[in-house]
């Protein structure tokens, strides 16, 4: 789900851009910084919406560097246990299939897939996913499907999900 | 989940002859449905006159039809031998709803046997970062990203993997990106042919690498490709929509930096646990490789540097073919591997590389300082790795002599017995192109006019000359000849794709030329001095028809 939230952010500044147009820089650098990163506590920073405040800087012993604390509310992408989400299916093999949402990839176990669900090793491009007994619903490459998300986890630069799909209203979406 | 075997029916002495399977491995099935019909041989009661009589059980033959007794997924389904041996036809995975709510309960069932990016697939348990994981999980990036197995289940899809493999008749091949397949720098350029790239504001250029089109392209039916870079994974992912934009050859199969953060070096296990018979890498740093013999070292691609010598702009930079020779290097590790019965990748490599120069003695003139052993010398441990003897001095049998061009003894002599006297950049480049090059372009006297383009098949050569003209001195009367063969594949082959014709000629031009026997070397090496006026003829005529007699 995505969340509008108010954060914190040090920057370090150094000291050549100490003059008029420190907001101005102070406000790109942080966009720089946050857009589009990971935190392990709050998701993934999809944007930064608005500068709330900018706090008195510090002068660093050593180096003459300044560090800024900055608030700012952003929109931040933190999806949580037992969440449904719509997702675009990346791959599909024998042991499940791995689908992606922005920047969270996620895998789907095979023994999370809803049992009337076998798989086509030989279909080609790719392997899929069949329904028993409604052979036009598919796990395939590039469709899209609906799941649950059992476990999130941010690991470095990525955001995974381990999740199912095993329930009535889960599986591909036909649009 | 839970297994439940499907077992033959409980008759004593039973043998079984022949299984038919109405059903697939990995299908779905409920119970009651139709797995098998059983030919059997059945022992009849012992009590049968017959068999009082002749004090042996009698068989009768018998058909059974087995139904499932579960519903599941089938997993294993065993020939009439495996069954005889294990008393089991097949297995069904069951499948059971997950239980949603993650309680200590499930969590204390589930043995946590697969794990993708640090959760249990199956249950979705965090094992915490601090503490070690009871059972260290192995990568198998075969079956797919960030995914990890205990130890029989990545045996198990190694295994697997390597069925289908033998079945599609491919190899796996490792690629590494940067500096193999492409060269980038930070910030743009004025350079011809590249890409510029933005990632989180910065500028990038990159250069594939000539002749990266024909390498993947004709080896796709031969090879299933894997890129393995330390570059982070938005680099690469920005890199492989520029060498894969429709991801024909590669599909999801990147690993990257993220992939395995904190890992300085590279291993083949991320891919596969145990078994590396199957799998090749190119890569142009051997450090990250400690001691793989699975690995092909490529010439390092450099096209953003401008203070090459005169001849290194040559042969690199927009004049770099090593894709183009590797293609050929790999196309003839897998025909050989698939030619074996119990056949090695790692074997086929080094027999190869002994090959290459198999029948070459090579001496050095002016090349290895003296205060080295000359057997330290980098270019005599890879002049002998290819297959050369390497002489101190030069004798009668010496072949080739690698000179700097100064007046040294070596050099007079070499000149007084007709040795061919070769820069040195005939060795190494034979050496990186595993390919023992046609002489006549690397002589001190021509090597400032060489040109490494009339290595390459005519139709290739027209091809890559778009954009960039050809000399002029590779249109000679040679072309023609082997215009009037491409022209007449064209009509031959009308129906194919416009798009793909180009290539599917140069592979058809290509793969008429196989690599040399091992006969043929040693023939080579022994050429007569005789003649040795000239210099001894390329082995490979076929391939360098175009040139090698013209440029004499
Ligand atoms: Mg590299
Ligand atoms: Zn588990």
């Amino acid at each position: 789900m995505f969340f509008i939230l108010s954060l914190k952010k040090n920057l370090k500044l150094t000291p050549e851009y100490l003059g008029k147009r420190i907001n101005k820089h102070l406000a790109n650098l942080l966009n720089s910084a946050v857009e589009g990163s990971f935190d392990t506590k709050f998701g993934y920073i999809v944007k930064v919406l608005k500068h709330e405040k900018i706090g008195e800087g510090k002068v660093q012993d050593s180096s003459g560097d300044v560090l800024f604390p900055l608030l700012y509310k952003a929109l931040v992408f933190m999806p949580y246990k037992g969440e449904v989400v719509d997702a675009m299916v990346s791959q599909v093999m024998e042991v499940g299939f791995t689908a992606t949402l922005g920047p969270m990839s996620m895998f789907v176990a095979a023994q999370n897939i809803a049992a009337d669900y076998y798989l086509e090793p030989e279909a080609r491009p790719h392997p899929r996913w069949v329904n028993k007994t409604d052979p036009s619903k598919t796990i395939q490459v590039g469709g899209d499907v609906r799941l649950r998300i059992m476990s999130v986890r941010v690991n470095g630069n990525e955001m995974m999900g381990v999740c199912e799909m095993s329930e009535a209203y889960l599986g591909p979406i036909t649009v | 989940m839970s297994e439940i075997p499907i077992k033959p029916p409980q008759i004593p002495n039973l043998v079984i002859k022949q299984i038919t399977w109405h059903v697939k491995l990995n299908e779905f099935i409920e119970e009651g449905h139709d797995l098998c019909t059983l030919i059997c041989d059945v022992p009849e009661s012992s009590s049968s006159l017959l068999s009082q009589i002749i004090h042996m059980p009698v068989y009768k033959t018998k058909t059974f039809k087995i139904k499932s007794t579960a519903s599941g997924s089938l997993y294993v389904l065993n020939s009439a031998e495996e069954a005889q041996q294990t008393s089991i036809l097949c297995k069904i995975r069951q499948k059971t709803l997950p239980n949603f709510s993650i309680g200590a309960d499930s969590i204390d069932k589930c043995k946590h046997e697969m794990e993708f990016g640090g959760m249990c697939a199956f249950c979705g348990y965090r094992s915490n970062e601090n503490e070690q994981a009871d059972i260290e999980k192995l990568h198998c990036g075969v079956t797919g990203r960030n995914l990890k197995f205990n130890e029989d289940l990545a045996v198990a899809l190694e295994h697997k993997k390597k069925q289908k493999l033998l079945k599609e008749k491919k190899l796996l091949l490792v690629l590494d990106l940067d500096h193999t397949l492409l060269h980038t720098i930070k910030g743009s350029s004025a350079k011809p042919n590249i890409h510029q790239i933005n990632i989180d504001g910065i500028v990038f250029s990159t250069r594939l690498r000539p002749h990266l089109d024909f390498f993947l392209e004709n080896l796709k039916d031969k090879y299933e490709f894997f890129v393995y870079t330390k570059g982070s994974r938005k680099y690469a992912h920005q890199m492989m929509k520029l060498i894969d934009p429709h991801k024909e050859y590669f599909g999801e199969r990147l690993i990257s930096q993220d992939d395995e953060p904190g890992e300085s070096g590279k291993s083949l296990k991320i891919l596969l646990p145990k078994d590396n018979t199957m799998v090749l890498i190119l890569d142009d740093t051997h450090e990250v490789w400690p001691d793989s013999p699975n690995l092909v070292i490529a010439d390092r691609f450099w096209y953003f540097y401008d203070e090459l010598s005169d001849i290194d702009k040559k042969i690199m930079g927009e004049n770099d073919h090593l894709l183009y020779f590797m293609k050929d290097l790999l196309a003839n590790i897998h025909d050989s591997f698939y030619m074996q019965e119990t056949a090695d990748v790692k074997n086929i490599l080094k027999q190869i590389q002994g090959n290459v120069l198999l029948g070459a003695k090579i001496a050095f003139s002016g090349m290895i300082p003296i205060d080295i052993q000359p057997e330290m010398h980098p270019l005599w441990q890879a002049a002998e790795r290819y297959g050369a003897i390497c002489q101190r001095e030069v004798t009668e049998e010496t072949t080739h002599l690698i000179s700097d061009g100064s007046l040294t003894k070596k050099f007079k002599q070499a000149k007084r017995m007709n040795i061919p006297v070769l820069h040195r950049t005939w060795l190494s480049l034979s050496v990186s192109y595993w390919y023992w090059l046609p002489e006549s372009q690397f002589t001190l006297e021509n090597i400032n006019n060489l040109d490494i383009r009339s290595l390459l098949p005519t139709s290739l050569m027209r091809q890559l000359s778009i954009g960039s003209p050809v000399p002029s001195k590779s249109h000679t009367s040679g072309e023609s000849e082997s215009d009037s063969d491409s022209d007449l594949i064209d009509s031959k082959s009308d129906s194919s794709s416009s798009s793909n014709k180009n290539m599917a000629d140069c592979a058809r031009e290509v793969n008429s030329t196989s690599i040399d026997s091992k006969e043929n070397k040693q023939e080579k090496g022994a050429v007569k001095r005789a003649n040795a006026s000239q210099i001894p003829k390329p082995a490979k005529k076929v391939k360098f028809q175009d040139n090698s007699e013209l440029k004499i």
